[in-house]
């Protein structure tokens, strides 16, 4: 036996309707008040747009006199263009423009009347005395310039010595300019291009290239002073100017510069480029740094990681190594 | 709003970052040729690059894979085929035998100054710090596997690839 509320195997539904198999005469209380919601929302959107238009419709009694005038000037100039033959082009162009509009839906409605006064504001200035005088040049020059013949390529290039064509050309340039940034959409700003500037020690992988922290110094000219006030002069690429002042102590104070504790393998190492250095007059590469130390080449640049040669010779006093590996 | 306004606001991040920071400098170099005087010149700037701390990128591609290859690395040529500065009559450069005369002489000539040998010169490399990279497209157009290359290869990349790998660099190209 079926009642209301079992359904045919006798289970208990929660609804009653769903064993009579007929809807509720009225939906849940919850979708009705989404319902309301949506309903205000629409209304207000809806009133919205109506004050919008009502104050368009004022400025334009507003401006009323004013685009009267515009217009009559323009017909006349446009339509001295279009004998010229000038909008053959623009025809395509305004029944692209009519599709568009027909397709329009409600939100592009919204768009185009936020841009109103912007266009309106246009109008007005394009039809200020400058503009239409310059519109009734154009239209001469096209007029003449029907009747002239075409002029050749190497016309062309010498008219580009005219001081009037270039600032011609120099006014259609600045309108391509802004088209182009017109059609590029202002909402997108242009993408930062990369930049030269890094973090310090911005390093990749497993590589062992100088660690976070430690910058690459620029070259110092001046000099370089330690914690007890003595002071050497260093040369234009920031290595010691006279190298019989050299000391332990500047070696200690080009490292703090450089970011570097000195060890005692860096002292085997800074001892043999000054040992070597001396002998050669110059300092050694790394290459044979490796060679005659016997410590290996990755070992080296993690004990120097602002580039062993060069390091290696500043701490040590001696000048950039001539080797070049 | 002009477009230049972003470049101002960039570089003014970059002058925040204080006179502590100088930009580390970075060189990436490409080598696109496979003689023995077109290899070295790439390898011996990246190699005295990291020497003095500049960070290295070293991207092979064409006829600069040989260089990485296992089956080329050790055998590259120097190419003496019209080639002014080989100082001996262009006519005679293309005599059997001459171009390996003339490897074999330029070979010399570098051992005696102390210069590796290319293998050697790209495990220096690879030691230093200076990363290597294949050309993804150079190995596709020449059938070249991967494992084909030299193990200091780091990685097969592409063109695009190569420019974020070598952000900020000075791009130099061989």
């Amino acid at each position: 036996m079926i009642n209301e509320t079992t359904n045919r195997n006798g289970f208990e539904t929660s609804e009653p309707w769903e064993a009579s198999g007929r809807l509720p005469a009225t939906p849940p209380r919850d979708e009705l008040e989404a319902l309301h919601a949506k309903i205000d929302a629409l209304t207000e959107t809806v009133g919205r747009i109506d004050r919008r238009r009502e104050e368009l419709e004022e400025l334009v009694e507003d401006l009323m006199p004013a685009v009267n005038g515009a217009m009559v000037l323009l017909r006349d100039r446009l339509d001295l263009l279009d004998r010229s033959g000038a909008w053959a082009n623009g025809r395509g162009a305004l029944a692209a423009a009519e599709t568009a509009l027909t397709a329009l839906d409600p939100h592009d409605l919204e768009a185009l009347a936020e841009s109103t006064p912007e266009l309106l504001r246009t109008l007005r200035v394009s039809t200020a005395p400058e503009i239409t005088g310059l519109a009734d040049r154009l239209a001469e020059s096209l007029a003449e310039a029907r009747h002239g013949p075409a002029p050749s390529l190497w016309q062309l290039g010498r008219s580009a010595r005219s001081p009037r064509v270039r600032r011609g050309m120099g006014v259609a340039l600045t309108l391509l300019r802004a088209l182009g940034e017109g059609s590029r959409g202002a909402s997108v700003p242009p993408p930062p291009r990369r930049r030269v500037a890094r973090g310090p020690g911005n390093t990749t992988g497993a590589s062992c290239q100088t660690p976070v922290g430690v910058a690459t110094p620029s070259p110092v000219a001046g000099s370089i002073s330690a914690a007890d006030g003595s002071n050497w002069e260093l040369d234009a690429d920031g290595f010691l100017a006279d190298s019989t002042t050299w000391s332990r102590d500047f070696g200690e104070a080009v490292a703090v510069q450089e970011g570097l504790a000195l060890t005692d393998v860096h002292w085997t190492v800074l001892d043999f480029v000054r040992q070597d250095g001396a002998g050669a007059g110059s300092a050694p590469g790394v290459r044979r740094i490796v060679a005659e130390t016997g410590i290996a080449q990755k070992e080296l640049y993690r004990l120097f990681p602002g580039g062993p040669a060069r390091l290696a010779a500043r701490i040590a006093g001696l000048k950039k190594p001539k080797s070049c590996v | 709003m002009s477009t230049t306004d972003w470049t101002a606001t960039d570089a003014g991040t970059a002058l925040a970052a204080g006179p502590q920071a100088p930009p580390r400098r970075k060189i990436a170099i490409i080598c696109s040729k496979g003689t023995l005087d077109m290899a070295y010149p790439g390898l011996v700037l990246a190699n005295a690059a990291r020497m003095m701390g500049i960070d290295a990128v070293v991207f092979f591609t064409f006829w600069g894979m040989d260089i990485i290859r296992e089956k080329t690395v050790d055998k590259l040529h120097a190419g003496i085929v019209g080639n002014p500065a080989m100082h001996m009559p262009n006519a005679l450069t293309p005599i059997p035998g001459m171009e390996a005369f003339a490897t074999k002489m330029m070979k010399k000539k570098i051992a005696d100054i102390d210069i590796p040998p290319i293998r050697e010169m790209l495990e220096t490399l690879d030691d230093a710090g200076a990363e290597l990279y294949a050309c993804k497209m150079a190995m596709e157009m020449m059938d070249i596997a991967e494992d084909e290359l030299i193990p200091q290869v780091h990685e097969v990349i592409t063109a695009m690839d190569f420019y974020d790998k070598s952000e900020g660099a000075q791009i130099v190209f061989i």
